[in-house]
């Protein structure tokens, strides 16, 4: 927002200045509140009309039925299994991938001619979207909770491998000398700088691949499953049930933004050093 | 009988060396620098004065040559020492307090006594009221401070400086020179002072060693005769600053502009 001007009476006296900046931040955020809600009414409105009026609901649903599809879910607590299967199919292979990738960063960042060694591998199967891999999985893994969780783990290792490497190779080299200098073993070094150096690159990381977590769990589960959110999209559109299958689109929707909201939380927490750089 | 000595630099030459040059760093280097001495290097850019540093700190090799300190020789890293350079090179991610503790933390002292160094520390370099306070929060200033508690608390029987106030303001760098001869003054802690500021090296040091342009060879050593304790806000306006000025920068600049083509 911009700053305030206009005349005080007294010079030193800016509390009517700032009451007035205060006043004008605050309409300001409910006007944008207020504004985001309508659009949403809007768009529902909009969507109600065309299926009662214009397009046969069998295609678009109808946000009602959606509504009462989603209590149904909820209240007999059908819905929770489901999401609690893909929540801990992304969770542990997410957490897999996370350990892998930071480990194997820190061995190769440190190791020149490993590194070269092992590079145009690394880009070869980087290259293969991982989802492809699915299938594959599927057949060594079974359609169970393995199979999905190994694709989001492979996902998830490969978005935090190269930027967890990079962040490692450019870690300012007079902080090493420093802490060298100060008797420092190797692994302190990885401990004390190495590692915090590079949470920086590991969150950015992060942020990108969590929803790709959320796309292998789902995409795995449409590939073949017996639960899961993807699996309650793919058990509707089986029988056309397009309400089922926008009420689950819904709320993939909703734990996009929920995981979204937690590594955005973590990062203030763990990167609170960084609350005055710009 | 001869001062004990701290760093005895011998016929040191130092080579890099990569794919498509060859560069001769450093020539035909001897130097004795005694316990509690301040040596300042100063020459033109590229005339080796910061990789001798890093040699004595152990970070680079010497090609030819030895490099003793407090009589044995330099192999590795050099954990007696100090090493303060340009970039206050603190780390972001802890406090003011934690990043001076570190090497505490690293030689495993435990907890009070940590915490009651880190108080005389912070005392020391006068940055009462900001121990909680994140790099990010600090003035320039106020982080050159911090590096250099950082490395006094673990009382390095000496301190490779590699120009610590090169990127600060004129007032502030008068400033904290002032300090730093204040610690040295209390300590007596050997110092190696690299700098390009002719006027700085002479403020603070007991000897300024002069290096040619490159390849660097030590072309004069001149002893600083002015008494102690030093003013550096005044020394300036001496008679006898003005005449070392004179005598060393018309050895100095013959040099300066030696390195630079390459």
């Amino acid at each position: 927002m911009k700053p305030i001007q206009g005349r005080a009476a007294d010079p030193f006296d800016t509390k009517g200045l700032r009451e007035e900046f205060d006043r004008r931040a605050r309409r300001r955020r409910n006007l944008v509140i207020g504004l985001r809600i309508g659009f949403g009414l809007f768009f529902l409105g909009v969507w109600e009309l065309c299926s009662r009026y214009v397009i046969d609901p069998f295609w678009i649903s109808r946000p009602s039925h959606v509504l009462v599809r989603l209590w149904e879910w909820y209240s007999t607590g059908f819905f929770f299994a489901h999401l609690g299967v893909t929540m801990l199919e992304i969770g542990v292979g997410f957490l897999l991938g996370l350990a892998a990738a930071v480990l194997v960063s820190l061995v190769l960042g440190t190791r020149d001619t490993l590194a070269k060694v092992i590079d145009p591998f690394m880009m070869a199967l980087w290259s293969v979207p991982g989802i492809v891999l699915g299938p594959l999985f599927i057949l060594y893994f079974g359609i169970g909770f393995t199979s999905k969780m190994v694709l989001v783990t492979v996902t998830v290792f490969f978005l935090i491998f190269f930027n967890t490497f990079s962040g490692i190779r450019s870690v300012n080299q007079e902080w090493i000398n420093v802490l060298r200098i100060m008797g420092a073993s190797q692994n302190k070094l990885f401990t004390k700088v190495i590692l915090p150096a590079s949470a920086l690159w590991i969150f950015s990381s992060f942020k990108n691949a969590i929803p790709y977590a959320l796309v292998a769990a789902v995409v795995g589960e449409l590939i073949a499953s017996q639960r899961g959110i993807g699996f309650l999209i793919l058990d509707a559109s089986g029988v056309m049930d397009i309400t089922g299958v926008f009420a689950a689109l819904f709320n993939l929707m909703l734990v996009g933004l929920m995981l979204n909201e937690i590594v955005e939380r973590s990062e203030k927490r763990v990167l609170h050093w960084r609350q005055n750089d710009r | 009988m001869k001062p004990p000595q701290a760093i005895q630099v011998r016929d040191v030459y130092k080579w890099f060396i990569s794919k498509n040059s060859e560069v001769l760093a450093l020539e035909d280097v001897s130097l004795d620098i005694g316990v509690g001495d301040f040596v300042s290097f100063v020459g033109p850019s590229g005339c080796g004065k910061s990789t001798l540093l890093n040699m004595i700190a152990g970070l680079q090799q010497v090609t030819a040559g030895t490099i003793h300190y407090h009589g044995r020789e330099v192999e590795g890293v050099n954990t007696r020492v100090g090493y303060i350079t340009q970039h206050d090179s603190i780390f972001p991610w802890r406090t003011v307090e934690s990043n001076i503790e570190l090497a505490l933390e690293l030689k495993k002292v435990p907890k009070p006594d940590r915490a009651a160094r880190v108080k005389e520390m912070i005392k020391l370099v006068g940055l009462e009221g900001f121990e909680k306070s994140y790099p990010s929060q600090l003035s320039g200033g106020m982080r050159k401070r911090v590096g250099l508690a950082r490395t006094l608390i673990y009382n390095p029987e000496a301190l490779l400086l590699d120009e610590p106030f090169g990127a600060l303001d004129a007032q502030l760098t008068l400033t904290l020179q002032d300090e730093l001869l204040r610690i040295w003054e209390m300590t007596r802690t050997t110092m190696v002072f690299v700098t390009h500021d002719l006027g700085e090296a002479i403020a603070l040091s007991n000897k300024v060693v002069v290096f040619t342009g490159r390849p660097g060879r030590i072309k004069l050593i001149r002893e600083i005769d002015i008494p102690r304790p030093r003013d550096v806000f005044r020394i300036r306006f001496s008679q006898r600053f003005g005449d070392l000025y004179e005598e060393l920068w018309a050895s100095l600049k013959e040099e300066v502009g030696k390195g630079e083509e390459l």
